[in-house]
């Protein structure tokens, strides 16, 4: 891994990212470092305006940063142009979004699915393996054919992580999963994610839910732009992997 | 891909109102673009079966003899070296047709007069004309007789004749001379649109007496090729062909015959020129009408498909603005913007193909019935637009085919820029903007 990531799956060093406001400028991230380990199972915490999208936007290689570096797999986003970039989110990056945006047309398996179907790589018989066995372990083998409108919200939520994950990415970038679920289910979600990164997977969520944060191992908070804390949650038991690496 | 396509079609029944209202006025614009095309069609055969039968072969030889500067006969002398050379030129062609020309000239009764072109036929031979027309009195075989004649049944009405009345036919020769023979009516035919309104047949030897022709020489050599598709392929050969066996060859000229009279006569040149022509030509006027009615239609609907691609495209771009958050989402996860493009314009694309399918079909049905329903048509001069005495529509399959492929390749293409606007979509757009 070069580009001194060392281990580390995302590095943002010195990152800042200003937009143009009319005539001012408006410095959504200024001066930001961040290091997460494989295995970790973060949350970027803080109240609305504070940056944290912006953050979740530029490890998600869905913006470029202005100034400083942001590496994610060893890789300087950057340098990369909008193909790789593109490819380096099929390969690299997973996504569960706050409204799920799963594809209303196609049903469970095929939402699932759809990512692999992305890239060259990997064969019909690897993929069908693949899919059962998430919607197995997201507990909808039941619902495999049904659409997302036909679904609930806890469960189109766990359509989205099974469509994060399908490409065994490095790291899942998760944008305030649980904000449109009930709090029973927004529970039952983070206790499928935990279990999902005690195999492995790197989970960075973007939040201001309490239940959340106590939920991981690390918060990072981050105010006006600039990161506030980067200390460790209140549940030593999340993050089993990342436990392993510190 | 195939996914991307799956997604394409299906979002077309995902908004069904929307897709509703789109399909319906796609599938108007086919319907009216195949029915035009099916009465063009028709039209068209209508004119390649009258001209045909009545005036021309797919190909015609025909031209023109000048004893002296300001007089024309239309005359092939010798014409079985000109058939020799003609049927050797093409392996298109199916059989050739002898016929004598004569000019307009008049046509008599006890009632009234008609300005008719007169042609002489050996009706023994004829095999075009005993297969296509209809003998409503009378018989062919009556015909083989010299001094009979054959008139269509709008001629006899006006003329007050019927089998076995007399008319006088008269006939200026290359002499200036104004000779008249009578003969008798001995078959009177089913009208065959405009063209039989001004045509008699004679039998052959009478015309040639007529107009004082020699046997060995005749009109017009028409050839029928086993396709009329082949005509300008073929006529071209046969132009050739016949210049290159030593014959004066005319310049081909898109206008019948007897229109070319005038600047023939002017011409200084004596002796033999040689004209070969297609059906098209032959029929002259009719044949630049019935095109111009395509391009009537095309330009027509072009228009109308400009209206619709305007509402394909605000539809489209309604579509873009409330699919952002799935679109960016795809774009997350991995989706180019080749793929987001391919997936509206692929969309579009669908909903014109199925649509302008469905258009066809209602406009075969429609041409269906029409046909069965045989719709009359009175006015003479309409008759001679249609060629036929009752409306008739002909669906031509790949017609329909292009009618279809042009609507949904130009609602593609009307799917561009909302496409590309899809593309452009950030990925940014599917995050919540909370943060």
């Amino acid at each position: 891994m070069g580009n001194g990531a060392g281990d580390a799956v995302v590095v943002l060093e010195a990152v800042t990212k200003d937009y143009p406001l009319g005539k001012t400028t408006v410095h959504a991230v200024r001066g930001v470092d961040i290091r997460l380990e494989r295995g970790e199972f973060a949350v970027l915490a803080g109240p609305s305006g504070s940056g944290k999208t912006t953050v979740l936007n530029l490890i998600g290689c869905v913006d470029v940063a202005t100034s400083g570096k942001v590496i994610i797999a060893g890789r300087d986003t950057k340098l990369l142009k909008e193909s790789e970039r593109t490819r380096l989110r099929l390969e690299t990056l997973g996504f569960i979004f706050q409204s799920f945006n799963l594809i209303p047309v196609l049903d469970l398996y095929q939402n699932v699915e759809f990512p692999l179907l992305l890239r060259k790589d990997i064969d019909k018989a690897e993929r069908k393996r693949r899919v059962l066995e998430l919607v197995e372990r997201v507990g909808l083998t039941g619902q495999m054919k049904q659409r997302p409108g036909e679904l609930s919200g806890g469960q189109r939520q766990r359509v989205a992580i099974a469509r994060a994950l399908v490409t065994r990415p490095a790291i899942v970038l998760a944008d305030e999963p649980t904000a449109n679920l009930d709090s029973a289910t927004g529970q039952s979600i983070l206790e499928l994610m935990r279990q999902m990164n005690r195999d492995g997977t790197t989970f960075l969520f973007s939040t201001h839910d309490p239940v959340v944060m106590a939920a991981a191992r690390r918060v990072i908070r981050i105010a006006d732009g600039k990161i506030a804390d980067q200390g460790f949650g209140a549940n030593p038991s999340a993050g089993a992997a990342a436990a392993h690496a510190h | 891909m195939r996914r991307i396509f799956v997604i394409a079609f299906r979002n077309i029944f995902a908004h069904t109102r929307r897709s509703a209202i789109l399909g319906a006025a796609i599938a108007f614009v086919t319907f009216f673009l195949v029915s035009s095309f099916a009465a063009s069609s028709a039209l068209q055969d209508s004119m390649v079966d009258s001209a045909t039968t009545l005036a021309s072969g797919h190909v015609n030889v025909g031209g023109f003899y000048k004893a002296s500067i300001g007089v024309a006969q239309p005359q092939i002398v010798d014409y079985a070296k000109v058939e020799a050379v003609v049927k050797a030129a093409s392996p298109h062609i199916r059989y050739i047709q002898r016929r004598s020309r004569g000019k307009f000239d008049r046509v008599t009764s006890e009632k009234t007069s008609l300005m008719n072109a007169v042609a002489g036929i050996d009706f023994k031979q004829d095999q075009q004309l005993r297969n296509r027309l209809v003998i409503l009195e009378g018989s062919f075989d009556a015909l083989e007789q010299p001094g009979t004649a054959l008139v269509f049944k709008r001629q006899a009405d006006e003329l007050g004749v019927k089998v076995g009345d007399s008319i006088t036919v008269s006939g200026l020769t290359a002499r200036g001379v104004q000779n008249r023979m009578d003969a008798k009516v001995a078959a009177i035919a089913k009208d065959m649109g405009g063209l039989s309104q001004i045509m008699t047949f004679l039998p052959e030897k009478s015309v040639n007496e007529l107009y004082e022709f020699r046997a060995e020489n005749t009109g017009v050599l028409m050839i029928f090729l086993d396709d009329k598709e082949h005509s300008l392929e073929v006529a071209a050969v046969v132009r050739k062909a016949l210049a290159d066996a030593g014959y004066d060859m005319m310049e081909p000229e898109a206008r019948p015959f007897w229109q070319k009279y005038q600047t023939v006569e002017r011409e200084d040149w004596t002796g033999q020129k040689l004209d070969v022509s297609t059906w098209r030509d032959e029929m002259g006027d009719l044949a630049k009408t019935v095109d111009a009615l395509d391009g009537v239609s095309v330009l027509l609907t072009l228009v109308l498909l400009s209206i619709i691609a305007i509402g394909l495209w605000n539809t489209l771009m309604m579509a873009v603005r409330e699919r952002t958050p799935e679109i960016g989402a795809l774009r997350a996860i991995g989706m180019s913007r080749g793929k987001v493009r391919l997936m509206f314009v692929a969309e579009a694309g669908f909903l014109a193909l199925m649509a302008s399918f469905a258009g066809a079909v209602l406009a075969g049905i429609m041409v269906a019935i029409l046909n069965a329903v045989e719709i009359g048509v009175s006015d003479p001069i309409l008759q001679f637009i249609l060629m036929s005495d009752h409306l008739s529509f002909r669906i031509d399959p790949a017609r329909v085919l292009n009618a279809i492929l042009l609507i949904s390749v130009f609602a593609s293409i009307a799917a561009l820029w909302p496409a590309h606007r899809a593309a452009k979509i950030q990925p940014g757009t599917a995050m919540s903007h909370t943060g």
